[in-house]
Parts: C-alpha cells; sequence; structure tokens
C-alpha cells in the first residue's frame, strides 16, 4: 500500500489505483449524459441571466448567445433535446424491462436504481462514518447519491419542462387555464431550475468529482470505464462480485473485464470534463454574485 | 426726424483732417453729415477711428460698415434713428444712443421681468440688447425663426449658458431655438412659478408644439396629480422635489431629450421606475421585465400595456389596463389574447400574501425547498470533507 504507482497520480479518479479495468457506463449511457450535458449547460446559460437579469453579467451573457430572441430560440431547441432524451430513455427503459429475464432485479435489490430502505441505513451509515462511529459503508451498483441524481433528471424534467411548455405557450394554454397560472408556472420554472443547476454544478460535482478523495476530476462516464480499486472504493458491494482475471462476472453480463482508456480517449474525456466542470463552476460563481449583489 | 444739416466750420475741419491723416480723397458733398452714408465716412473707417479712440478694441467697436446696416433688422432706419445729437463732429458732449425700449417697448418690458434684465444673483449686472443681438448686426425675427440666423443666436446663448447646448441626438437640436421654450425675453429660472420651462407651465409651453400630447397629457393621471398640486399652491420647488407629480421633462429630460425610437432612446424602466418603484420591482420579476432588462426591444415595456400621455388608473374605463381593455391590450402582442389569458398579473409581488396568495406560497414552497436541499446535500459535502481530511491526517501520522 505504501508503493505510489503512476497510475495513482492520475488526473482522472476513474484511473487511479490497482486491478484490471471494468465496464461501469456502455455507449448509450455515457451518449445519453453527453447529450444531458449539451442540453442543460445550453439551458442554463440561456435561462440564469433572465433569472438574474439584475446582475452585471446577464446582458454579455445574453449578448453572446446573439440577444433575448436568439437566446430565447436556444432556450426551446435545448428544451427539445431535453424532452428528446427523456423519451428516449423511457423508450430504452422500456426495452430493457422486456429484454431482462429477471424483471425483479431491475426494481429490487443491489442492481436496482429504484430507491429502498437499504438506501436509508446506507444514508444512515455515511453519516455515521462521518462522525467517526463506524465504518465507511459499501455501496451497491448505485450510491444512494447517484440514485437522487438519476430521479431528479425525471422530477426537473416534469416541473421545470412542465412550466416551461406553459410559458412557451401561453395563448395555448390559456384556452384551459387562467392567467395567474403563468405567474405561478414562472417562480417555479426559475426556482426549481436554479435548484437544479446550483446542485448539478455543486453537489453533483462534489460528489462525483471535487471531493478530497476524487478530485479533480472523474471521467468514468465519459470513457465508461473504471479500475478494480476504484470500484471497490466506490462501490464496494458491487465490486465482490466484479470479474477477475479470466472468470465471469457473477451478477451482470455488462460487468465485464474493459481495456485501459488509450491515450486518445483519456485526453478526450479529461478536456470535456474539465470544459464542463469550468462552466459548471463559473455559474455557481455566477448565481453566488448575482444573490450577493443583486 | 432728423432734417437736412449744413456742415458748420468744425466739422469741415474734422472731415478735411481726417482725409490728411488717412490720403482718403474729400467726401463728396452727397453724403450729408447726419445721413447714414454721412456717418459712415468715418465709422466705416477703422484707421480714423483708431486715431480717435482711447484703444483699438473701442475703435473696433466704433467700426460700423455699410454692410453691417444693410443686412440688419434695421436697414430701413437711419443711424439717426437711434443714435441721438451726433449729427456733428466731434460729437456733441450731450449726444446719446436711445433705449432699444424705445420702440421695442414690449421686449424691453418683457426683459425687465426676465432673469437678463433683473439677475437674481447679487452683484450680477443685467444682460442688455447687444449682449445678445449685437448692436448693428440685429437678425430680424422672421430669420430667426428658421437657419443659420437661429443657430447663430442659440450659439450666442450657448456662450454663456456654457453647459445648456443641446447635446447630439436630442430631437430639438437644430430644429428649434433656446428661445422657443425658454422664451426670448422674459427667460425665467426653472424655479420661478411664472417661468415658461417651470414645471406648472411646461405642458403649456411643450404644447405649443406638441398640441396633441399636451391634450392628453392634460387630463390623465400625471396631468391630474399636477392640477391637483398647482390647486393646493404648492411652491415650484416643491413640483420639482421627490414625490412630485410628472411634468413634460420628468420623463422627457430637458436638455439631451430622449425619444422611443431616436438615438438617445428613453429608458422606460428607468423614468417610469424613478417615481413607480414597486411596480419597476415586480415588473422586475416577471418575464417582461427580464427579457426588457436583457436589452429585448419586442417585450412589453411600461407604455406598451399603460400608455404614453393619456395614461389611466386601472379603475378607469379609459385606461388600456382597465379589465374591459385588458383583452386588446395584451391583444397587441400576445394574438389569442382572451378573457382568461388576461388573468396574468404582471405586476405579482412574491412578497405579497393579501394580493398574490398563489405566486405568495409558490415562492415560498420553492423557497423553502431549495434552502432544504441545499442546507442537506451542503452539510453531507462538508461533513464528508471534514472525515476525509482527519483520515489523511490520521494516516499520514501513523505513516510518519
Amino acid at each position: 500500500m505504501n508503493t505510489r504507482t503512476p497510475a495513482r497520480t492520475a488526473l482522472d479518479s476513474a484511473q487511479r489505483g490497482d486491478g484490471p479495468y471494468v465496464w461501469r457506463f456502455n455507449t448509450y449511457h455515457r451518449v445519453v449524459h453527453g447529450v444531458v450535458i449539451v442540453s442543460f449547460f445550453l439551458l442554463t446559460l440561456t435561462g440564469l441571466p433572465l433569472r438574474f437579469s439584475c446582475a452585471l453579467w446577464s446582458a454579455p451573457l445574453i449578448r453572446l448567445f446573439g440577444g433575448v430572441e436568439t437566446a430565447g430560440l436556444i432556450h426551446r431547441i435545448a428544451a427539445v433535446m431535453t424532452f428528446g432524451y427523456f423519451g428516449a430513455h423511457l423508450a430504452w427503459l422500456a426495452r430493457l424491462i422486456v429484454r431482462t429475464e429477471d424483471k425483479r432485479s431491475l426494481f429490487w435489490g443491489p442492481n436496482s436504481m429504484v430507491p429502498q430502505p437499504r438506501d436509508v441505513v446506507d444514508f444512515v451509515r455515511q453519516i455515521r462514518w462521518y462522525l467517526g462511529r463506524g465504518p465507511r459503508p459499501s455501496f451497491p451498483r448505485f450510491s444512494y447519491m447517484e440514485k437522487f441524481d438519476y430521479f431528479a433528471v425525471f422530477w426537473g424534467v416534469f416541473i421545470i419542462g412542465g412550466s416551461g411548455l406553459l410559458l412557451w405557450f401561453p395563448e395555448f394554454f390559456s384556452r384551459w387555464l387562467p392567467g395567474w397560472v403563468y405567474n405561478v408556472a414562472t417562480v417555479i420554472h426559475a426556482d426549481e431550475a436554479l435548484l437544479a443547476s446550483g446542485f448539478i454544478f455543486s453537489i453533483h460535482f462534489f460528489h462525483v468529482h471535487f471531493r478530497p478523495d476524487k478530485f479533480p476530476l472523474d471521467a468514468v462516464m465519459f470513457h465508461g470505464r473504471a479500475t478494480r480499486e476504484y470500484m471497490e472504493e466506490e462501490h464496494a458491494e458491487l465490486a465482490e462480485h466484479l470479474p477477475r482475471e479470466g472468470e465471469p462476472s457473477r451478477v451482470a453480463e455488462a460487468d465485464r473485464l474493459a481495456p485501459p482508456p488509450t491515450p486518445r480517449q483519456t485526453l478526450l474525456a479529461a478536456v470535456l470534463g474539465f470544459a464542463a466542470l469550468a462552466v459548471g463552476v463559473l455559474c455557481i460563481g455566477g448565481i453566488l454574485w448575482a444573490v450577493s449583489f443583486c | 426726424m432728423n432734417g437736412p444739416m449744413t456742415l458748420n466750420h468744425r466739422s469741415w475741419v474734422g472731415v478735411l483732417l481726417l482725409a490728411a491723416l488717412v490720403h482718403l480723397p474729400p467726401p463728396a458733398a452727397a453724403q450729408a453729415p447726419g445721413s447714414t452714408a454721412g456717418c459712415a465716412l468715418c465709422h466705416g473707417n477703422l484707421e480714423f477711428l483708431r486715431q480717435h479712440s482711447p484703444d483699438l478694441p473701442t475703435a473696433r467697436r466704433r467700426l460700423v460698415t455699410m454692410e453691417h446696416i444693410r443686412s440688419s433688422a434695421h436697414a430701413d432706419s437711419t443711424c439717426a434713428s437711434c443714435h441721438r445729437g451726433f449729427e456733428r463732429w466731434p460729437h456733441a458732449a450731450t449726444s446719446r444712443s436711445i433705449e432699444c425700449g424705445a420702440c421695442h417697448g414690449e421686449e424691453a418690458a418683457a426683459w425687465h421681468q426676465g432673469v437678463h434684465g433683473e439677475p437674481d444673483q447679487p452683484g450680477a449686472e443685467p444682460v442688455d440688447c447687444a449682449q445678445c443681438h449685437t448692436e448693428h448686426h440685429t437678425a430680424s425675427l422672421d430669420s430667426l425663426r428658421t437657419g443659420s440666423a437661429r443657430a447663430e443666436m442659440n450659439a450666442t446663448c450657448v456662450g454663456c449658458h456654457e453647459t445648456s447646448g443641446l447635446p447630439a441626438g436630442d430631437p430639438h437640436l437644430d430644429q428649434v431655438g433656446c428661445a422657443s421654450c425658454h422664451r426670448a425675453h422674459d427667460t425665467r429660472d426653472v424655479d420661478e412659478v411664472d417661468a415658461s420651462v417651470s414645471p406648472a407651465s411646461q405642458v403649456e409651453t411643450c404644447g405649443s408644439c406638441h398640441e396633441e400630447v399636451a391634450a392628453a397629457a392634460h387630463g390623465d393621471v400625471h396631468g391630474e396629480a399636477l392640477g391637483e398640486h398647482r390647486r393646493v399652491g404648492l411652491a415650484t420647488l416643491e413640483l420639482l422635489g421627490a414625490g412630485a407629480p410628472p411634468t413634460c421633462t420628468t420623463c422627457h429630460g430637458t436638455h439631451g431629450m430622449t425619444t422611443r425610437e431616436g438615438p438617445v432612446p428613453m429608458v422606460q424602466t428607468e423614468v417610469c421606475g424613478h417615481c413607480h418603484e414597486h411596480a419597476l420591482e415586480t415588473f422586475d420579476d416577471s418575464y417582461h421585465g427580464q427579457a426588457n432588462a436583457l436589452g429585448s426591444v419586442a417585450v412589453a415595456s411600461c407604455s406598451d400595456c399603460h400608455g404614453t400621455h393619456g395614461i389611466y388608473g386601472a379603475d378607469d374605463p379609459r385606461s388600456m389596463v382597465h379589465e374591459a381593455n385588458l383583452v386588446e391590450s395584451c391583444g397587441q402582442c400576445h394574438e389569442a389574447s382572451r378573457a382568461a389569458f388576461v388573468l396574468y398579473q404582471p405586476h405579482a409581488d412574491h412578497n405579497d400574501k393579501e394580493n398574490y396568495p398563489l405566486v405568495y406560497w409558490s415562492y415560498r414552497l420553492m423557497t423553502a425547498l431549495l434552502v432544504g436541499v441545499f442546507s442537506v446535500f451542503g452539510l453531507h459535502s462538508a461533513l464528508w470533507i471534514v472525515r476525509l481530511t482527519l483520515d489523511s491526517l490520521r494516516a499520514s501520522k501513523g505513516g510518519a
């Protein structure tokens, strides 16, 4: 344990430590996450200036997007992208359910994304670990934090997307809805979006990238694989069942050994990852600025 | 007014002396002394004037050529019309130029009323006719109303009132004279009730050109408020102070006036929001206000919903925002505007539980959600940092 291999100092925490690489996210996961990143940034960068129109940076940012009208168009295009990936994901889930033999495992147990009592237990254990009252909890395939992030997108698309549609087509919806609905929709859309962007750019970034044991980057969602040591640290319960050299996985066919990311993949993942982190951190700075000085 | 004069001995000596001095041919007998042409003999000759004046500036002031006179408003008058007793040379000690007011009585009386005739600053000298009109090259009233003479006169005003020139982009620049708004002779300070530009007089003064606008503004909420202040007899300075009802210049400015489309556009949120602070705050919370603040020209600003001149309270049927007119007013932008649609509250206040309970509670709920989520996960993250730091400290101690 005292020998520090060069891999331990890798920028990308998914490439640190010993052991063979294993696949964590497949191409579909990574592509969808990429679309989420792009659409989410477009929505945030064109929406935050409206929410904080009083801030010094908002007018220049809107000009960068070609003015209020063009920025509004980009916001709507990104909204369509969002509804698109959301619909595509629902279809993919349906396909996954149909194709999976052990359907129960999708909805319950250590491989499921569905929140369950053990997540509450894990949360309590995590707090106990913080306070020095117990060992670091071992997470299954998805930690309670990852489940929260995943379902936050559902919640966000429903709440922000729904209120956004109302505000996009107010005349149309006024056939059935009174005008004050748009007052409420404005408040909900703006604050829920502030919650979403603020959460992703601070809490999600901290959970995944910025906490001391992962800093400064975890590119597992970009190249899809991580070292065995990474998995033992982050998903200890799953790691026990991950394949070792020359033997298949004991829990899922998808859990296969992976070739290490090529230098080019590593570089690309780092560039994309750091670019996204930088924009997100700038957004947090802008939000804090606006909240303090407006 | 002045009959034919015969030259006496002394006059002739003077003329001959002049001719000898400046080598001029002797004057023709036709140029009778006392006639305009006769005066020009000496007053058209700077060299002669210099010999007989204490200094060059005085000589220059005494220089009057026939061209000066012919192009002035006084071309049809003779020198003797205004300068009495100068027929002989050397001029008699009793010779005097008459006051302009002898002919221009009305103007002189008005001048006496105004700030140029009776300066309100102690020790200040009156600004006399010649300082604006010059002594001889006086422009005619007709020429002052148009063209270069007006520009010259404006330049004369700005010569003293250095900071008062109209800046580029002002819609009045090169279009009106200073006197059009400030009056030519009865010019007063803005804080005098009777000044043409006082808050109490602006609607009349501006309305002399902008008739329709003034008529509309007279009866609307701003005009009513102004009228009310005048009825109860508030001093002019109070009309200029904070909380005063708006006059023309309150919204449009004075020198460097703004226009809706012009090079210096009126920023309505600033102008209207100066008094209507709460309306501006709630506007800024709406999409209209946010897009407006970011430079959208398509989105509604104050006057798109409330009008410009002719603004009435929401309970007045003449108002654009009266409930009977909302569908039409909103319909200017929102094509499918209908009764349900105009139930939108463009100035909803999320802190006003009485009037906007839904917005109030939505805002409270969302704020609680944000504070809750960020508190829980913020603490969760902070404790995580503490734990990892403690562990690594312990590990490095153990390792050492």
